[in-house]
Formats: structure tokens, C-alpha cells, sequence
């Protein structure tokens, strides 16, 4: 039991260290854009949260591929927006006022819809023949929705398919920020440290451009981050702990290679759900491929997107991969099942936040543990006696 | 096993061994008995079994599907205590067996068909009737035994039919579901689930059938069943509910370890598949197998184990091992990665030392003629312990995951690991007859009875007990005492259960 705890206490206090970094949260959407952006679609949502030690900017950029950025700055740095500039997707129109320490980002890059003839759902992107592949900046975003709770800023945001393309379904992607190191709320309950995005994605009744019954979707992302090199390593863990995601005991991480103690990562339990009921009963499982191949000349393919407004033409000298991931399993249904899939992770700079065993798990383990130990105590002291009193009394007897 | 009184008589009246007038009815009635329960032993877990396919072809949340073990456990809070009595005062074992197993088959059609219909009520209600014939055929099948084979081979044919009973549930493990998996190339969905529970009712017809053929045995070889109605104002006389409230604090320790331990046990087995795929990445059927491992391991240790406490008495004391080996085997479930085929085994050798040593305590602190109404008792909150748990499992699973679930199997774990020690603590200082050697339980029933009271006072192992010996006991009552002792005598035919 000792050692137990003792195992068990650098989680608590290291949870604890992590409750106590409070960051402040302000949220604007289109900042400083005035009339301009008004009509337009896309929008881009601003949460800035002060820490005690610096600041950390989300930016949700909508204008073109879906981007998430985090930009870890000094106290009292602002962010600016040309919007001239910006909105006709020239390079280096969103600044920081201070210079960054780091910089990750995440960029939503295509929906990949795919046929998947052996039902392994394990998308390969030579294997695969038949697919539709979705840019999504093809996509018509626009801002659904958002919330300032006390310890959570969100925004939603959702994105419909041209015209042309008879797509009637949607996407729907939800982002926040914290203000507290916490799980989430919503399932799988991710837990999230202060230096996180949590992105909540849905596949919401999309078109199936094939037979449904074998359609599957894979969501192609890019990471960009300033580590000098382009190595991100998946990092597949099993947990003892599913209390926060019953039934769900693997949690991925992709952790960018250090760089004078900065990092970005990407973490999710894998799990995704085929129904907005998200229990256990209606998981499946994610995928992701064992190689995460490095970008080269992004600064071509990725012009509509919020990394290239911030980092220009030197966004060729930023490592960037891309990362594959897929949902399904064997005898699932398929997508045509329910025509839903929803996928939660998190997009983060630091050391991703970990769970430990909850206060109840260890009360149980105490108690059960030590009352028994009391007894044996007990129980052993009266057999003691017991013999000790015989011997007295045989003694007592033969005198 | 305490025969009944009404046993007794028919062995008097017969000094004729049953069916001894034909050369094969006795190994031919012993084969039919083992396998009268075959059939409900293998669809009492049919869930357990399924339990992906079922959850995913009925679209069932975790707690739902555990209705299926709960609505199992509901009726017999009642119905063990009158299925003996039924047997006796209205059918008569020949006809009560084979209705009971009539009903068996009959839940398992209805279990089926709610399935075919997509109607997740009717499969409940199938289960409820299930229920209601499984418990009391397995205690028609133990009424058998005693009326067939008592005297020195009733242990063994007891323990044969237990080993049948636990190889039902572990093939059932196994086969369900390649069953499932053949069938599913033929039907779909839920109607491959609906005509795999159907192909598994045949072998509730097959028990059917053995009730049908035990019954003619049983007319031509042993034609005396007039007397079992003639002795049954004795057998009313034994299940009374009103002693419960006289019965002694350790007969209530022992209740709640009934309750407490069991949880950990059947409920576990009943949602285990899904807990072996999701965390350990078993396929469905390496996740049968394991499941399995639990009855096999049971069906080879239970006779073993049973003979080393029967040999060497101790029962708190293996009572209290066995705690403590389900809790290692939970705690290696819950807190490694480690092959859970490690703690499986762990935890059926558990299981088989914990029901050996268990059950006859009662037959130690509760006098013989409240023996009846004790086992009652006990049972009936066992099953109201398990019918109530399996629906907190599930809800446990469902809210807070396989971590916390195993948290709740191991704080009932540590409840009974509680009750134990402190049962210990009150045996120690009063009589001490649950921790005694089968050798000090002897010199304990002698001593007891009046007539020595004088000459073995000063004896060393019976000084704890000389507080007792004031209490007047009549002849019979000791030897009957005696006899339980001896393993001779045991737990009532009419209650006794062999799934425990």
C-alpha cells in the first residue's frame, strides 16, 4: 500500500502543479475586421489565455483549410490582422506584436472518403483506389456558435460542400480553450492542460460517393511546428484507467521533437463514436498510420490556410507532417451505418496532460485494504492472548 | 449433505438400492442426473457469451444487457425456497424435473424469440422464465441424487454433477460463438443472434429429454414415491421463515460473505467478455476462452479442494484464503496488463475453495432442524445480492468504465474480506468450532453431549468450548450434528445448488 501511494503521489501532486497554472480567457471572433467580413464566409476566433508566466494565443482561422494555431508569447502581446491582406491569403498578414517562443499548429486538410473492401478501415493512400478526396477549404465554413463558461471559450464552426458537388451533410468542428487543467466534459473526457485546443470533430449525414455500405472517412491533417526538425513520434499507450472513457484504455499522443524545452503535440484516446450518443456501445476504434511523412514546399499547397497567412513564403522552412487518421472497425456498419462519426483530440504545446487514478478508486483501495489490515491485528492479538491466558491457567491449575 | 428427514424415511422403508433391480439403472440414472442440467448450466451464460454480438445486434447499453443476469436472479429470490417444497407437495420429483426443465426449454425459445422479433422486453421475459426453471431443476437434480445414490457416494455424485454443470457453462463459452459466427453467414444481425439461441435451446430439450428418461428410470427402479408425500409435513416443518430470526451472528457473517463474495463471480463473468477485448485486445473468441477458464478451472479444483477442506476443516481460515486470492486475482485484472489467464485461473481456484468452505459453515452454527430455512435464507440473498449487483454493474460500466467496475467487485471483495476476519475474531472467542480441525469438530460433538461433559473437561482443544456445554441437546441432534461433521450429512437437497 505504501509503495502504492508512493507510485501514485507524483501523479496527484504533478495533477495538482498543473490545477494551478490558472490561464485568464479572452475570446474575439474576427478582430479588428469590421464590415469587411461581413457576408463573407469563414470567420476567425481569437482566445488569448494569460497565464502566470506568458501568454498563449489560439487562433481558429476558418478563412480556407480549418487551422488551428498556438503561439506561445510574453505577457502583453497582441495579435494583428491586416485584413486587406489576409483575406486575399498573402503571407505574413497575421503578427504577433512580440516575438513567439513557439509556434504549433494544426491544419484540417482534406476529407477522405474511401472504399474500404476488407472492412479493416485502415486507410492507405496507394492501396486505396477508389476515394473521393475533399480540400477543405472547398468548404463553406461559418462560425455556428459560441460560449464563454467560466473555465471553458469555445467556438463552432461548420463547414457544407459546394453546390456542385450534391454533398448535403456537413462538418461540424467545435474548439476551445481552458482556463484550468481539467477533464473535459464531454466523452471520452479528454483531459486537458491549460495549454491545449481540444477539437471536437463530426461527420455529420455526409454524402457517400460510393457503395455506403463499405464507405469509410479519414481526416488528413498537417502539423507545422518551429522544432528545427520534422520528426513527431506516435506514442500508443495502454492505460490501467477508463473512467474517464469507459471502455477505452489507449491513448495516442504525437509529441514534436524537443527543442530547448518546447513541444506541440496531438493527443486523443482512441476512440470516435458513430452516434452523438457517445457510450461504449456506439465506439469504434481510430487509426493511424505508423508513418507520419514530413511536408516539403508547403508554402504551395497550403496558401488557403492560416499558417501561410502567419508564417509567408518561410513556411517551406517549417517542419510540418502530415498525419493520417481513419475511423472504423471490422463489422461496425460502415459510415452508411448511421452517417455519423464524431472524433475528439487535442492540439497542445507542452507535456500532455495525463490521467491518474481518481480519489474514489483510491478510497476504495485504502479502506478495503486497511480496515482488513486492522483486523488481522485484531485477530491475532486475541489468539495470542488467548493462548497466553491458557498457559497462565494450566500453570495456575498445576500448582 | 443433510438429508432431509423425509430422504431418511424412504431409506428405511427401501433397504433396496434404487434401481438395483436392473443391472444398468444405476449408472444410466447417475448419466441422466449429471446431464439433466447440462442444458441450463450451458444458456445460463448464453449472454455472457454473446455479449458483443448481443449489445451490438439488440443496440444495448451495458446496463440493459445485464437485465438478462439480474431478471435471472429475481425469481429465485423466492423460489428457492419453495422448489423442494413444490416438488414434494404438488408434482412429485418425476414430474416437477421434467416440468422445471420444460420451463427451461420453454425460457430459452422465449429468450430466442425476443431476439427474432426484435424485442429486447421478450428477451428479458424469456430470461425471467429461465430463471424460474433453471434454480429449481438444479434442485430437482440434486433430489435425485439424494433419493438415488445417498449414503457414502452422494459427495461424489454431487461433485460429478457440479463438474457437468461447470463444463455446461465453459463449453457453452466456447461454442456460442462460433455458433454465432456460422450462423451469420446465413442470417443477419440480430436474426443470426435470434436462431444461434435457438440452436442452443436444443440442449435444453436434451435436459428435457434426460428429465423424461430419469423419470421412467425412476418409476421402474425405484417405485416408492408415495413415501416422499408421506414425510413432507416434516419437510413444511423445515422451511419456516420465522427462525430466521433466532439464527446466530455468525449465520448472518456467513450471509453477507454469500452475498459480498458471489458478486465478484458471477456478475464479472457475465460482462467479462467485453472487459478481456477492450483491455486486453482479446478477439471475441480468445475472449470466450477466457471466460471459459473459470468453470474449467472449477470443474477439475472443486472436487480436489472440496476433499482438502472437507479432510482438514479450517473453513474461516480457507474462507478467508480464498478472499484473498480473488482479491489478487481482481487486483491483477484491474491494476496490470498482465495475461489475464494468470487471474482467471487465480480466480476460479478461488471460487472453488471459497464454495467448499463457505456453504457448510452454515451447517455448523444453525441447528439440524432449522438447516432447511437457513439454506433457504441464505440463498434467497445471495440471489437478491446478485440480481441487484448485475444492474449496478452494468450501470458501473457504462458510467465510469472496467476500472471502476473492478473497483466495485473488489470493495465487495473487501467486504467480505471484512466480514470474514471479523467472523474469525467471533469464533475465537466463542466456540471456535468454524476455524476447527475435522479432527477437533469431532472431540468437540463427543464432548458436547452430556454424558462426557465431566470426563473431557480439562481437554486442551475443547476449553474454548465449555461455555456451550450448558445447552441441553437431545440424542439425535448430536448425531446428526456428528454426521454433518463427518461430511455425511450435508446442506438440504431441496436447496442445495450446484452453480454455487
Amino acid at each position: 500500500m505504501v509503495k502504492f501511494t508512493m507510485v501514485l503521489l507524483p501523479f496527484l501532486l504533478s495533477s495538482a502543479g498543473v490545477l494551478a497554472q490558472h490561464r485568464k480567457l479572452t475570446l474575439e471572433v474576427n478582430p479588428g475586421c469590421g464590415d469587411m467580413c461581413k457576408g463573407r464566409s469563414g470567420a476567425l476566433v481569437h482566445v488569448a489565455a494569460d497565464g502566470p508566466n506568458d501568454t498563449l494565443h489560439h487562433v481558429w482561422d476558418f478563412f480556407g483549410k480549418p487551422t488551428v494555431l498556438l503561439a506561445l508569447t510574453p505577457h502583453d502581446t497582441n495579435l494583428t490582422i491586416d485584413w486587406d491582406a489576409y483575406l486575399a491569403h498573402q503571407g505574413k498578414s497575421v503578427k504577433f506584436t512580440n516575438v513567439t517562443d513557439y509556434v504549433f499548429a494544426l491544419v484540417i486538410n482534406k476529407i477522405i472518403e474511401f472504399e474500404d473492401l476488407n472492412g479493416t478501415a485502415v486507410y492507405d493512400p496507394t492501396a486505396h483506389i477508389n476515394k473521393t478526396v475533399i480540400p477543405t477549404e472547398s468548404c463553406d465554413w461559418s462560425l455556428v456558435g459560441e460560449s464563454r463558461e467560466w473555465d471553458e471559450y469555445s467556438a463552432s464552426l461548420k463547414g457544407t460542400f459546394p453546390k456542385d458537388t450534391n454533398n448535403t451533410g456537413s462538418i461540424i468542428i467545435k474548439l476551445s480553450a481552458f482556463a484550468d487543467a481539467l477533464h473535459s466534459n464531454v466523452t471520452p473526457h479528454l483531459f486537458h492542460t491549460t495549454n491545449s485546443t481540444q477539437v471536437d470533430f463530426v461527420f455529420n449525414n455526409l454524402t457517400s460517393y460510393f457503395n455506403a455500405s463499405h464507405s469509410r472517412f479519414a481526416l488528413d491533417l498537417a502539423v507545422f511546428h518551429t522544432n528545427s526538425n520534422h520528426s513527431i513520434l506516435p506514442i500508443n499507450r495502454k492505460k490501467l484507467d477508463d473512467e474517464h472513457s469507459p471502455g477505452v484504455f489507449t491513448i495516442t499522443e504525437l509529441v514534436t521533437a524537443d527543442k530547448d524545452g518546447r513541444n506541440g503535440y496531438l493527443q486523443w484516446k482512441d476512440v470516435a463514436y458513430w452516434s452523438p450518443a457517445r457510450v461504449m456501445t456506439n465506439s469504434t476504434i481510430v487509426h493511424l498510420p505508423p508513418a507520419n511523412p514530413p511536408i516539403h514546399n508547403a508554402s504551395e499547397s497550403f496558401t488557403q490556410s492560416g499558417v501561410f497567412t502567419y508564417f509567408g513564403e518561410e513556411l517551406d522552412d517549417v517542419a510540418a507532417n502530415t498525419v493520417i487518421v481513419s475511423f472504423g472497425t471490422e463489422d461496425d456498419g460502415y459510415y452508411g451505418g448511421t452517417h455519423y462519426i464524431t472524433w475528439t483530440f487535442l492540439a497542445g504545446i507542452g507535456v500532455p496532460g495525463d490521467d491518474s487514478f481518481s480519489l474514489m478508486v483510491l478510497l476504495i483501495l485504502g479502506l478495503g485494504l486497511g480496515i482488513p489490515a486492522v483486523l488481522v491485528v485484531i485477530t491475532t492479538g486475541c489468539i495470542i492472548s488467548r493462548r497466553i491466558n491458557r498457559t497462565r491457567d494450566q500453570l495456575l491449575a498445576g500448582h | 449433505m443433510d438429508r432431509a428427514s423425509s430422504d431418511e424415511s424412504v431409506l428405511i422403508v427401501n433397504d433396496r438400492k434404487p434401481g438395483a433391480n436392473y443391472r444398468c439403472f444405476r449408472p444410466l440414472a447417475l448419466f441422466f442426473m449429471c446431464f439433466l442440467g447440462f442444458g441450463s448450466y450451458f444458456c445460463y451464460d448464453n449472454p455472457g457469451a454473446l455479449q458483443d454480438k448481443i449489445t451490438k445486434d439488440m443496440n444495448l447499453s451495458t446496463s440493459q444487457f445485464a437485465f438478462l443476469y439480474s431478471f435471472y436472479a429475481w425469481p429465485n429470490t423466492i423460489l428457492c425456497f419453495i422448489g423442494g417444497f413444490l416438488i414434494d407437495r404438488i408434482f412429485g420429483i418425476r414430474f416437477g424435473t421434467a416440468l422445471y426443465a420444460l420451463i427451461v426449454f420453454v425460457g430459452q425459445l422465449v429468450f430466442a424469440a425476443g431476439s427474432l422479433w426484435d424485442s429486447f422486453f421478450i428477451m428479458v421475459l424469456g430470461r425471467l422464465i429461465f430463471g424460474i426453471g433453471g434454480e429449481s431443476l438444479a434442485v430437482a437434480q440434486n433430489y435425485y441424487a439424494v433419493l438415488w445414490f445417498k449414503g457414502k457416494a452422494l459427495n461424489m455424485v454431487f461433485g460429478l454433477q457440479l463438474s457437468i454443470a461447470r463444463v455446461g457453462s465453459a463449453v457453452n463459452f466456447i461454442v456460442m460463438g462460433h455458433l454465432y459466427d456460422y450462423v451469420h453467414k446465413y442470417y443477419k444481425g440480430r436474426e443470426a443472434l435470434g436462431v444461434t439461441l435457438l440452436v442452443a435451446s436444443a440442449f435444453c430439450l436434451l435436459s428435457f429429454f434426460c428429465g423424461a428418461v430419469l423419470a421412467f428410470l425412476d418409476f421402474k427402479g425405484r417405485p416408492t414415491q408415495g413415501n416422499e408425500r408421506e414425510s413432507s409435513g416434516e419437510e413444511k416443518k423445515v422451511v419456516r421463515l420465522s427462525d430466521a430470526l433466532f439464527f446466530p451472528a455468525p449465520f448472518w457473517m456467513v450471509s453477507i460473505i454469500c452475498i459480498a463474495y458471489y458478486i465478484a463471480i458471477f456478475p464479472f463473468i457475465g460482462l467479462g467478455k467485453v472487459f478481456f477485448m477492450r483491455k486486453f485486445d482479446y478477439t471475441s473468441s480468445q475472449a470466450d476462452i477466457v471466460n471459459s477458464m473459470v468453470y474449467f478451472v472449477s470443474a477439475v479444483a472443486s472436487p480436489i479442494l472440496g476433499y482438502v477442506v472437507d479432510r482438514t476443516g479450517w473453513n474461516v481460515f480457507w474462507v478467508f484464503i480464498a478472499t484473498l486470492g480473488t482479491i489478487g486475482a481482481h487486483s491483477l485484472l484491474a491494476f496490470t496488463y498482465l495475461d489475464p489467464y494468470y487471474a482467471i485461473v487465480l480466480l476460479g481456484l478461488a471460487y472453488s475453495m471459497c464454495a467448499s468452505a463457505l456453504w457448510p459453515m452454515i451447517s455448523l452454527v444453525v441447528p439440524e432442524y432449522q438447516l432447511g430455512s437457513a439454506y433457504g435464507v441464505a440463498q434467497a440473498l445471495q440471489n437478491l445480492g446478485l440480481a441487484v449487483s448485475t444492474q449496478l454493474a452494468g450501470v458501473v460500466v457504462d458510467a465510469g468504465g472496467y476500472l471502476l467496475l473492478e473497483m466495485f467487485f473488489l470493495g465487495w471483495l473487501f467486504v467480505a474480506l471484512i466480514v470474514t476476519l471479523v467472523m474469525w475474531i467471533h469464533d475465537t472467542r466463542n466456540t471456535g468450532i468454524l476455524n476447527m480441525t475435522v479432527a477437533q469438530r469431532d472431540l468437540y460433538e463427543i464432548q458436547k453431549s452430556p454424558s462426557m461433559q465431566q470426563v473431557l473437561i480439562t481437554e486442551d482443544v475443547l476449553d474454548a468450548a465449555s461455555n456451550e456445554l450448558n445447552e441441553p441437546q437431545s440424542e439425535q441432534d448430536i448425531r446428526n450434528r456428528y454426521l454433518s461433521k463427518l461430511g455425511e450429512v450435508n446442506i438440504p437437497p431441496h436447496v442445495h445448488r450446484t452453480l454455487r
